[in-house]
């Protein structure tokens, strides 16, 4: 008896954990948003990203530039300067590209 | 008024997008056309496998067994081409397609440089577009401001060729080599470094604000480990002989050929003490010492040349005084025997 009990305990469980993460998935999709990310620094990237609503650009640096400063970068929303605080919409064509990128010397073959 | 001149910028603006906008269809072209090259190489070396394994088929039917080996041991060798050209031909089918961008996209990137940069000049006769940078410093040393100009014309040339110049507007080159007006440029050519992938792909997908900007933050950015001529000696002097920098107070000019050397590949005469290239210098046969042309001169017998301390006051060398002195000595020795010969029986 004890046992179909707990059995019958576990399977609600389960299907809390179950309905949880349709929740979570369901809400994941509607609430990512699409945007243009043009990477100029390294070997470069250019391709549409799926980024959480009301993200900042400030956030979004944080995220995809791990390791770099702000300040060591040129970063334009559909050409334009913004303020840190400004939050991308769908849509949006962000673009960083690094200010200091080190030229070498030319190597004739 | 103001209204025409807006209208006929914008009329310019159009016609230049549309002009860049075929340069990067030309430019997928010639991507196109290098795919179908090493198709067309791979289809040849696909047949020449085929053609092989009917003779190799046809070699056993037959029990030509030395003929069969010899196809084997030919497409053995063939195999190591063949994965080549295969990798090769992956990686370019492979490689991201592109997508041409859309005229009004073009026209945006000029609308954005010119907010980026001022003004955006067209060069109508050489078909390039160009942007001019601020008066650059880098650790100290003015370089004045450069003009980034890209060629439409040659942007279909991308894969073999840079389509873009850096021209310094107002020079302050190294020392030792003028043409270099920029550590990280060399005869016009910008040495783009951790830039190279980045801004060729700004230029094939059509992001042409991305490229002036790449290329004017190389030329504000200074690579201490691999500029073509390094600040610390863009002041210098190069030596004449070895190429090596050198500062003007380290460096010793040669009157004779009007060149300058470093302290290595210069010396000084030993009587008058000019200072002297080592080719301008003449080692004396005699002495081994170094001496400037105006110090030596020729022996009257051997006519070789000599310092004129190695000469005595007639003009002669060593060799030719001693040389003379013997034949003086025989001369004397035989006029003391002929007196002997005369005398009477």
């Amino acid at each position: 008896m004890r046992v179909v009990r707990l059995s019958s305990i576990a399977d609600r469980m389960y299907e809390i954990v179950l309905n949880k993460e349709s929740i979570n998935k369901f809400n994941e999709r509607k609430i990512t948003m699409r945007i243009l990310f043009i990477n100029n620094s390294g070997a470069g990237y250019a391709d549409y990203v799926n980024i959480a609503e009301n993200t900042t650009i400030d956030q979004f640096f944080a995220i995809k530039m791990q390791g770099q400063q702000e300040n060591d970068c040129l970063i334009r929303v559909n050409r334009q300067p913004v303020p840190k605080d400004y939050v991308l919409q769908e849509g949006d064509r962000v673009t960083i590209t690094p200010t200091k990128i080190e030229g070498a010397r030319l190597v004739i073959a | 008024m103001r209204k025409e001149n807006f209208m006929e910028k914008q009329k310019k603006l159009i016609r230049l997008s549309n002009l860049l906008l075929d340069s990067l269809y030309e430019l997928k072209k010639a991507k196109l056309r290098q795919i179908q090259n090493v198709m067309e190489d791979f289809g040849i070396r696909c047949s020449d496998t085929t053609k092989d394994s009917h003779l190799f088929y046809a070699a056993i039917e037959r029990n030509w067994l030395h003929s069969a080996e010899q196809v084997i041991s030919r497409v053995n060798r063939n195999l190591n081409d063949f994965s080549y050209h295969l990798q090769r031909f992956k990686e370019l089918v492979n490689s991201d397609e592109t997508v041409l961008p859309k005229l009004a996209d073009i026209y945006a990137e000029l609308i954005q440089i010119e907010q980026e940069f001022g003004e955006i000049k067209f060069d109508s006769n050489e078909k390039a577009i160009s942007v001019t940078t601020e008066p650059i410093t880098l650790n100290d040393i003015p370089l004045g401001p450069f003009e980034v100009k890209l060629s439409i014309g040659q942007i279909s040339k991308l894969y073999s060729d840079a389509p873009f110049r850096i021209i310094a507007l107002r020079p302050n080159p190294a020392g030792s080599n003028d043409e270099v007006t920029h550590p990280h440029e060399h005869f016009e050519r910008l040495c783009e470094g951790d830039g190279h992938v980045s801004i060729r792909s700004a230029i094939e997908q059509g992001r042409f604000c991305d490229f002036f900007t790449m290329a004017v933050n190389i030329l504000q950015t200074y690579n201490p480990d691999s500029p073509y001529i390094s600040l610390d000696d863009w002041e210098g002097i190069s030596c004449y002989d070895c190429g090596c920098t050198i500062s003007s107070d380290d460096c010793y000019y040669c009157e004779y050929c009007d060149r300058d050397y470093c302290s290595s590949c210069s010396s000084y005469c030993q009587m008058c003490d000019t200072a002297m290239c080592l080719g301008c210098a003449y080692g004396c046969p005699s002495c081994n010492e170094p001496v400037c042309r105006n110090c030596t001169a020729k022996c009257k017998d051997c006519e070789e040349t000599f310092c004129k301390d190695c000469l005595d006051e007639e003009g002669l060398c060593q060799n030719c005084q001693e040389q003379r002195k013997e034949n003086e000595n025989e001369e004397q020795e035989q006029l003391s025997e002929e007196p002997k010969a005369d005398a009477p029986v």
